[in-house]
C-alpha cells in the first residue's frame, strides 16, 4: 500500500549542466520547505544531494547550459525521459551569464589562455558556439533570473503539482487600430492607448458623481474602443468637476496627475524666492503607508516638515489652518441663518459640481469662504510679492486653482524628495513642527486639529462651543450616501445634510431651502480617498488613513484640557482672528 | 430571521447554501476561493460593468459545460461551479493577454507601476512580455535612467519584484532580455528620450544575453553598431 502511494506522487529530477550550479545550490537553500517539498513530491535525481539518481521523472528542472558534446547529450537523455522540462536560471534560458563571455573569442585562443596546449578529449572539447537549452530540445517552461529567488522555485514546484501550467509564451504583438490623442486637461490627462476599457472610471463618473464627463466612445467599426471626453475635449472644459475619483480607481494607469515638481524645483532654486509649504496632514497618510517603515504618524509628519526645511522651503504651515479660518466663519453665518451659506465650501470639487451642474444653487454658495481662498489672503499680505505658495494636497481639484504657485499630491512630493536625494526615513524629526507665524497667538494647537470629513462633524463642535448650549444632535440615515443632521440649539433648531454620493444632488436640489447647511463629498472616504493619493480600491485602506489622522488629532486634544480648548475658540472668535472680509 | 429561502449551489464540489440575489463572485469571495478581477471595483460593490470577463467560470461539466463572468451570473438552486478547470485558465489566460495587447505598455513613466495588477495576472497565468519597469515603483525623476544610469530595466523580463532597482542599482538583465519587437522598440525609445549612449547599453546587454538574438534586434532598431 505504501508502495502504491509512492508511486503516485510527482517525480522531480533537477539537473545542471554547464554552469556554476548556483540555481542547485539555491534549491538546497529552501531549508525550513524542503520538507514539505520531499513529502509531496519524490526527487528522484538530484546529484547535488543524493547519489541514487535515476531516470525517468516527471518535471525536470535543467539549469546551466550546452557547452560540450557531453551536455548535448545528457540534454537529450533528459527530454526523452521526461514529461515537463523546465529550464531553470539564466544560462538554460536566454542563453545569458558569463560562461558565454568566452563566444567573443576564438575556440584556439581559449585553449591556449586555459589549457596551454593541453589536448582534450573529444566529448569534454568545448563546443564552438554555446547556446540555450531550447535550441536543442522543445522546453515547456522556463523559470528565470541570476540566480533564481528560492521562493519562485517553490513557486513553480507547487503550481506544477497543482496542475502543470500551459507554455508560457510571449505576447501578441500590440492591437493599435484606432489612434486617438491624449485627453488634456490642468489637473490630469488621460491616455487612451493604455485604457483596457475597464469601465470602472465611467462607472463611478455617472453612478457615484453623476456627472458623466467620461465614456466609452467610438464603438464597432473596427475602430478601438477607448474612454474619453466628448469630443477629445480637456476635462475642466467639459461637465468634470476634477474630484480625481478616475484617478484612484483605474486599475492600468491610464491617468496621470499634472506633474509640477519640475515647476516647484524652479521656484527653490530662485534665490529671490520666499517659498512656503502649506502642508495637509492628510497628503501624509497614504506617503507613511506606502513608502515609509515609520509606524507613529505624528512622527512621521515631523519627518516630512523636517525634509520640506531640507531641500529649501523657507515655512512650512499646516493647511489646516485654512479648514479652520473657514469653518469658524460658516458657522457664525449658519448659526445667524445666512442665506448665502447654505452650501459647504470645502471641497473645491464640490463647488465646481454646483458650478457647472446646479448652477440654479450659487446663490447659497459664498465663494469668500473657500479655504484657501481665505487663508491665500492672509498670507500674501504678511509674506509680500516675493513669497511663492506650495499647496501639498491629496485633492487634484485644487491643481485647477489660481491662487496657488505649484500644487504637489504626496505621490508627487515623494518624486521631489528622493530625487534630492532626502529619505524621509533617514531625517531627524522636526523640533518645531509646523510654523505658527501670522496666525494668533496661543491657538496654534487647535489650529492643527485636522477636521474630518464630513466637516459637517466638526462644524457641530464649533456650533456647540459658540452657542454655549448643550446639544442635541440627531443623525438619520436618509439613504444611502445621504445623512442628515438635526441639532436643537436653546432658541433654535438647525437641519443640516451630508451628502456623500454627489448623484443624490438631484433629488435634494429642490429642498436646499429646508436645510440650514448642506456638504457635498464627491470622493470616497471623504479627503481620505482624494484622487491625488496611492491609487487603491480597498475601503480598509482609505479607513486606515483616516484611523491614522483621528489619532493625530487625539494627541493634540489630549494635550490640551477642555477649558483650554474652549477658550482658545472663543478667543479666535473675539480677539485673535483676522477675517480677510 | 430573513424570509428569503436560501439556496443550495455546488462550488467546486464544495455544496454552500446561498442567498438568491447573490452572485457567484460574492459566494466564491465568501469562501475564500480566489477569482481574478479587473473592472469590479470593491468601492462601488453594486456597480459591476462585467466588461473584463476575467472573472469566468464553468457551470456546469462535461458537454453541457458553458462559461459565465461570475461577477454578474445570480446564484440559484443546483448551480454547479467550476472556478479552476484547465478550460477556466486557459481561457482566463486568453483575456489577459488580450487585455495586455490592446495596453500600451510604457511602464517607466506609468502612474501604479509597482502596483500594476497585471504583473500578478501575467504571473499567475503564464503570460510573458511584461518588463522589469511594471514591477519597479520609481518613475519620473526618481527612475534610474533619469538620473543617467544605464538601466536594463525596459528590456528584461519581469518577475524578480525589481529587487535591484528598488535598492537603486540599476538592472543588469539577469532575467533576459524580451525578444518582442514592440517592447525593444519602446525601449530605444525611452533611451533616446533620457539621453542615454546606446552603444553603453548594447555594452551591458552582453553580459547575460550575448547570444540570445535580442542584441542584433536592438541594434537594427537603434541604428547602432555592435
Amino acid at each position: 500500500m505504501w508502495g502504491d502511494f509512492m508511486k503516485e506522487k510527482t517525480r522531480v529530477g533537477i539537473f545542471g549542466l554547464t554552469c556554476c550550479a548556483g540555481e542547485e545550490l539555491n534549491i538546497t537553500n529552501l531549508e525550513e520547505e524542503l520538507v514539505d517539498i520531499a513529502e509531496m513530491v519524490d526527487i528522484k535525481n538530484y546529484l547535488m544531494v543524493q547519489s541514487n539518481n535515476e531516470l525517468p521523472v516527471d518535471i525536470a528542472f535543467v539549469a546551466g547550459f550546452v557547452a560540450t558534446p557531453e551536455d548535448r547529450k545528457r540534454l537529450y537523455e533528459i527530454r526523452e525521459n521526461c514529461k515537463y522540462l523546465i529550464a531553470l536560471g539564466s544560462c538554460a534560458t536566454s542563453c545569458g551569464g558569463i560562461h558565454n563571455m568566452r563566444s567573443r573569442y576564438a575556440l584556439e585562443e581559449q585553449y591556449s589562455e586555459v589549457y596551454d596546449n593541453v589536448k582534450l578529449e573529444k566529448e569534454f572539447a568545448p563546443l564552438s558556439e554555446v547556446k540555450p537549452l531550447d535550441y536543442y530540445v522543445d522546453v515547456d517552461y522556463y523559470i528565470r533570473g541570476c540566480p533564481v529567488p528560492e521562493e519562485e522555485i517553490l513557486y513553480y514546484i507547487f503550481k506544477f503539482i497543482r496542475n502543470p501550467p500551459v507554455k508560457n509564451e510571449l505576447l501578441p504583438v500590440n492591437i493599435q487600430t484606432g489612434n486617438y490623442d491624449e485627453v488634456r486637461g490642468m489637473a490630469f490627462s488621460l491616455d487612451p492607448k493604455k485604457c483596457v476599457v475597464c469601465r470602472r472610471c465611467v462607472n463611478i463618473c455617472q453612478k457615484h458623481i453623476g456627472v458623466g464627463a467620461i465614456d466609452i466612445i467610438s464603438r464597432g467599426g473596427g475602430a478601438r474602443v477607448v474612454v474619453s471626453t466628448f469630443f477629445g475635449d480637456s476635462f475642466e472644459n467639459r461637465e468634470c468637476i476634477l474630484c480625481g475619483q478616475c484617478l484612484t480607481v483605474c486599475p492600468v494607469g491610464a491617468y496621470s496627475v499634472r506633474n509640477d515638481v519640475s515647476q516647484v524645483r524652479d521656484i527653490l532654486d530662485d534665490p529671490d524666492n520666499f517659498v512656503i509649504a502649506l502642508l495637509d496632514p492628510m497628503a501624509c497618510t497614504s506617503m507613511m503607508q506606502h513608502f515609509s517603515r515609520e509606524e507613529n504618524f505624528h512622527l512621521f509628519l515631523r519627518r516630512v516638515i523636517s525634509s520640506l526645511r531640507e531641500i529649501g522651503f523657507d515655512k512650512v504651515i499646516s493647511f489646516t489652518y485654512a479648514y479652520h479660518l473657514s469653518l469658524i466663519h460658516q458657522a457664525r453665518h449658519v448659526l445667524k441663518g445666512d442665506e448665502q451659506e447654505k452650501i459647504a465650501t470645502w471641497c473645491p470639487a464640490a463647488i465646481n459640481l454646483i458650478r457647472k451642474k446646479y448652477p440654479s444653487l450659487l446663490k447659497f454658495v459664498n465663494m469668500e469662504t473657500e479655504p484657501l481662498h481665505m487663508l491665500m489672503s492672509i498670507l500674501r499680505n504678511d509674506f509680500g510679492k516675493n513669497a511663492k505658495f506650495v499647496l501639498i494636497t491629496p485633492c487634484v481639484a485644487y491643481k485647477n486653482s489660481g491662487e496657488i504657485d505649484a500644487v504637489l499630491t504626496p505621490r508627487e512630493l515623494r518624486h521631489l524628495l528622493s530625487s534630492s536625494g532626502v529619505d524621509i526615513d533617514i531625517m531627524a524629526p522636526d523640533k518645531v513642527g509646523f510654523d505658527r507665524e501670522c496666525l494668533p497667538s496661543g491657538m496654534m494647537e487647535i489650529m492643527n486639529i485636522y477636521p474630518l470629513g464630513p466637516l459637517a462633524e466638526s462644524l457641530l463642535s464649533y456650533i456647540h462651543l459658540f452657542s454655549g448650549s448643550e446639544e442635541n444632535i440627531q443623525r438619520v440615515q436618509i439613504e444611502k450616501g445621504v445623512e442628515e443632521i438635526v441639532i436643537r440649539l436653546k432658541n433654535s433648531t438647525k437641519r443640516t445634510l451630508i451628502i456623500t454620493e454627489p448623484r443624490k444632488m438631484d433629488k435634494y436640489q429642490e429642498s436646499v431651502k429646508d436645510y440650514d447647511y448642506i456638504e457635498i463629498v464627491p470622493c470616497i472616504g471623504g479627503c481620505a480617498g482624494g484622487g491625488g493619493h496611492y491609487p487603491t480600491s480597498s475601503f480598509d485602506v482609505i479607513q486606515e488613513r483616516r484611523s491614522m489622522i483621528d489619532e493625530y488629532n487625539n494627541r493634540i486634544v489630549s494635550k490640551l484640557s477642555r477649558w483650554a480648548l474652549t477658550r482658545a475658540y472663543e478667543n479666535i472668535l473675539k480677539e485673535g482672528f483676522r477675517c480677510p472680509l | 430571521m430573513s424570509s428569503i429561502r436560501k439556496v443550495r449551489v455546488k462550488i467546486d464540489d464544495l455544496e454552500v447554501l446561498a442567498d438568491p440575489e447573490e452572485k457567484v463572485l460574492d459566494v466564491c469571495r465568501r469562501l475564500g476561493i480566489h477569482i481574478p478581477t479587473l473592472c469590479y471595483n470593491p468601492l462601488l460593490k453594486e456597480e459591476r460593468p462585467g466588461s473584463c470577463r476575467l472573472c469566468m467560470v464553468a457551470i456546469g461539466k462535461g458537454e453541457k459545460v458553458y462559461y459565465r463572468e461570475a461577477c454578474k451570473t445570480p446564484v440559484r438552486s443546483g448551480l454547479e461551479v467550476y472556478t479552476n478547470t484547465p478550460d477556466v485558465h486557459s481561457l482566463r489566460r486568453d483575456i489577459v493577454e488580450f487585455l495586455l495587447a490592446r495596453h500600451r505598455r510604457n511602464c517607466w513613466d506609468c502612474p501604479i507601476s509597482g502596483n500594476c495588477p497585471f504583473v500578478e495576472l501575467c504571473r499567475d497565468y503564464d503570460v510573458e512580455g511584461l518588463t522589469v519597469c511594471a514591477e519597479c515603483p520609481l518613475q519620473g525623476e526618481e527612475c534610474l535612467l533619469s538620473r543617467g544610469e544605464i538601466c536594463l530595466g525596459p528590456l528584461t523580463y519581469f518577475g524578480c519584484g525589481a529587487s535591484c532597482t528598488k535598492q537603486g542599482h540599476y538592472c543588469f538583465g539577469c532575467r533576459g532580455l524580451v525578444p518582442h519587437e514592440d517592447i525593444i522598440k519602446s525601449a530605444v525609445e525611452v533611451y533616446k528620450s533620457k539621453g542615454i549612449d546606446l552603444q553603453k547599453v548594447v555594452e551591458r546587454m552582453e553580459l547575460f544575453s550575448y547570444s540570445s538574438g535580442v542584441i542584433e534586434k536592438f541594434c537594427e532598431i537603434a541604428g547602432v553598431r555592435r
